[in-house]
């Protein structure tokens, strides 16, 4: 049945294909099968291509390089519309990473130049002189639930969000520039920096969407968060390695 | 006079490490030469940049630096290189200090300088040098790098005009440097019975180097290797290739480039580019393919690439993966899959470390993994056995993603040599892999010399 289907669109992955996002599709499948829902899966290939994104519930952006990101946005300026109109029917977008330059106003080079992005949200995109990567932490309100998030961050760029809501409080690691800042959820938009791939490591972030849209869409589900114990399992140790960084080094001085 | 000072000083230290310790400060007289001089290598007036030729790349610059070296040397020439992977500024000072005479003078018929993609800049203003050869450009040292275009960029913005390029015509960002050449030469494998295409709904190939739009393959012999094509843009494989490597055929263990038939003493899939690459070099230096061949038999890699681990009278064959690289673990899970019989493979894909922790943290990422297909294990498993210090979960959980079951997953949450080399000899079989990065290879091996 429709209303206990998730629509889920995976957008130009072969252009944006960094740092293994890929499995985030794969846990975005594992998930909504385990929440007892249907899992419809569709792929567009090519951004110069004509497409439509009739038929989803959710596009989702794994992260790419920030070349081609420049170059996508410049692309889909003419179609900019058709993410508007997504998002106003229902739609929820899904960002990772750098990919949010796509959606930023403008997009700032280390050699000054700027660039245009689709400004459907309002932050700009600084990249980076060296590349910053460690382990996050952050804790999130995602849509009424309170989180902790584990992942990685390979930060290219800053994420400099002028009137946007974070999604989350970084607890550890880097988040949007380097404050207290991670990510940005709206309505109909999510965008968080952690990787891992961080709907893998962390599938009850992923559940929680899944719920919310097929709750939207008048899913009749009875929705029980998994245990999801090895993921748990998985991230304590991971909070042990942080514990154990911190106390090596001194954190401050890590986050330079 | 600066010049011929640092170069006696940098002489003498060289002799003083082969006599101490020859396999340690492979880049140190370089380093003391800079130091000395900082314009160190301009000294060297005579050099003929016809004869120098840079290898950089990704992944197997270090092995066709060898394998290159190995075949020019048998086949009557007179060659000096930096084989031990020394492939920074001053490692490159070094092959000139200890190739050349006591007044700087090199008596050489070729000068390989395998390059780190970073230090191009500046070993390239400081040696000019004619030839370049590009195994492959992909995603690696992410966590310095960030995407591949960082390197890429790298390298564009800094190679000089007119030189001639050896070029990965399956590789797209490697051949994409064809519009700076003087000169371009096509390296290529055909396909054979190993290759195969992306074909899983979740799969992804990579943007083209000019356009963005993804790039297909015919098929592919790696990873984003093969025969492609952009799906925008006119940018394709060239079919005019200089060398080709044809007719692999891995049971028997031998390949053809020109006709003639060749023995590979290593027998991956993305070797036969090196194999390539190296045909090609040698191909325009005038070698005919008969004696290509004749020294390609006899190569030997250099340590540290797969060798076999002896612990309490098991064998355990290891294949050295680089943290972060995705192509490398495939490259590991791929050369397994294709032996047969049923067999233990331990992982452990660890901690991305850094050597000054104090400034680059280490740090737990682990997607890279999600990159690599593990599936082609399942064909001949017995079991998967998985180590790491705190990520060892986060493995299993990947494996799970592929299909396998609890069943043939194990795990242990060290990293420790005794710990897992204990663990390891625990399970009946006569078959062992491990992929692991040098740097743990080397703990075990250690820990199993010190007893």
């Amino acid at each position: 049945m429709e209303k206990n289907t998730l629509n889920f669109c995976y957008c130009f992955a072969d252009s944006l294909n960094l740092h293994g996002d890929l499995g985030n599709v794969m846990a975005f499948e594992k998930v909504t099968k385990l929440l007892g829902a249907d899992f419809n899966f569709r792929r567009i290939n090519s951004f110069y291509d004509d497409f439509s994104f009739d038929g989803c519930d959710v596009l989702f952006f794994s992260p790419g390089e920030l070349k081609t990101l420049i170059t996508m946005a410049s692309v889909l300026q003419p179609k900019k519309d058709m993410f508007e109109a997504f998002v106003n029917n229902g739609g929820m977008i899904i960002v990772v990473g750098t990919s949010i330059a796509l959606f930023s106003k403008n997009i700032i080079r280390t050699d000054g130049k700027v660039y245009a992005g689709l400004d459907l949200v309002d932050v700009s995109i600084r990249e980076r002189n060296v590349t910053y990567s460690n382990d996050e932490v952050f804790t999130a309100d995602v849509f009424g639930e309170q989180m902790q998030i584990f992942g990685g961050q390979i930060q290219m760029a800053d994420v400099l969000i002028h009137d946007e809501n974070p999604l989350g409080e970084v607890s550890y690691g880097y988040g949007n520039s380097h404050k207290t800042d991670e990510g940005i959820i709206k309505d109909g938009f999510i965008f968080t920096n952690c990787l891992g791939p961080v709907f893998v490591k962390n599938p009850w972030f992923a559940a929680k969407i899944i719920m919310k849209i097929l709750s939207d869409k008048g899913s009749d589900i009875d929705f029980v968060m998994p245990e999801f114990a090895l993921e748990k399992q998985s991230n304590v140790r991971i909070s042990d390695f942080i514990d154990l960084k911190i106390k090596k080094y001194d954190a401050s001085r890590l986050e330079k | 006079m600066r010049f011929k000072i640092a170069l006696w000083l940098s002489k003498l230290a060289a002799f003083l490490i082969r006599m101490i310790a020859p396999d340690r400060g492979t880049d140190f007289p370089g380093l003391l030469a800079y130091k000395i001089d900082k314009n160190f290598m301009l000294g060297f007036k005579d050099l003929d940049p016809e004869k120098i030729i840079f290898i950089t790349g990704t992944n197997g610059k270090s092995t066709t630096t060898n394998l290159l070296y190995h075949t020019l040397s048998q086949s009557g020439k007179k060659v000096i290189a930096n084989l031990s992977g020394s492939n920074m500024l001053n490692g490159a000072a070094t092959v000139l200090i200890t190739g050349s005479d006591m007044s700087g003078k090199v008596d050489a018929d070729y000068i390989l300088i395998e390059v780190d993609e970073r230090s191009f800049p500046y070993i390239i203003r400081h040696l000019n040098g004619k030839n370049i050869v590009i195994t492959n450009l992909m995603q690696d040292q992410v966590h310095r790098n960030g995407d591949p275009d960082f390197i890429y960029q790298i390298l564009r913005k800094n190679m000089p005009s007119g030189m001639r390029m050896f070029l990965n015509n399956d590789e797209p960002r490697s051949k994409s440097f064809e519009d700076l050449a003087g000169e371009v030469r096509y390296f290529g494998v055909s396909e054979n019975n190993l290759s195969y295409n992306k074909t899983g709904p979740y799969e992804v190939t990579l943007p083209c180097p000019y356009c963005s739009a993804p790039v297909t393959f015919e098929y592919m012999n790696s990873a984003n290797v093969g025969k492609f094509s952009c799906t925008h843009c006119n940018f394709r494989s060239s079919e005019e290739r200089s060398t080709e490597v044809e007719n692999a055929d891995f049971k028997n263990n031998t390949y053809e480039v020109g006709g003639v038939t060749h023995i590979m003493p290593y027998d991956t899939p993305i070797m036969l580019y090196n194999y390539a690459a190296v045909s090609c070099v040698c191909n325009w230096a005038g070698i005919e393919n008969e004696k290509i061949s004749a020294a390609v038999s006899g190569f030997v890699n250099i340590e540290g690439r797969d060798d076999i681990i002896e612990y309490k009278g098991k064998k355990i064959h290891y294949l050295r993966n680089k943290n972060g690289n995705p192509e490398t673990v495939q490259m590991c899970v791929d050369a397994i899959a294709k032996e047969p019989g049923e067999k233990l493979v331990v992982i452990g894909l660890c901690i991305i470390a850094e050597r000054r922790p104090q400034f680059v943290p280490h740090y737990t990422n682990t997607y890279y993994a999600y990159e690599t297909n593990f599936k082609s294990l399942r064909d001949s498993l017995g079991k998967i056995l998985v180590f790491s210090d705190y990520i060892a979960i986060d493995q299993v959980n990947r494996l799970y993603y592929d299909g396998f079951t609890e069943d043939e997953v194990d795990f242990i949450d060290s990293e420790d040599p005794q710990t897992v080399l204990d663990e390891i000899i625990k399970y009946d079989y006569d078959t062992i892999y491990m992929i692991a990065p040098l740097r743990n290879i080397k703990m075990f091996k250690s820990y199993i010399r010190k007893g």
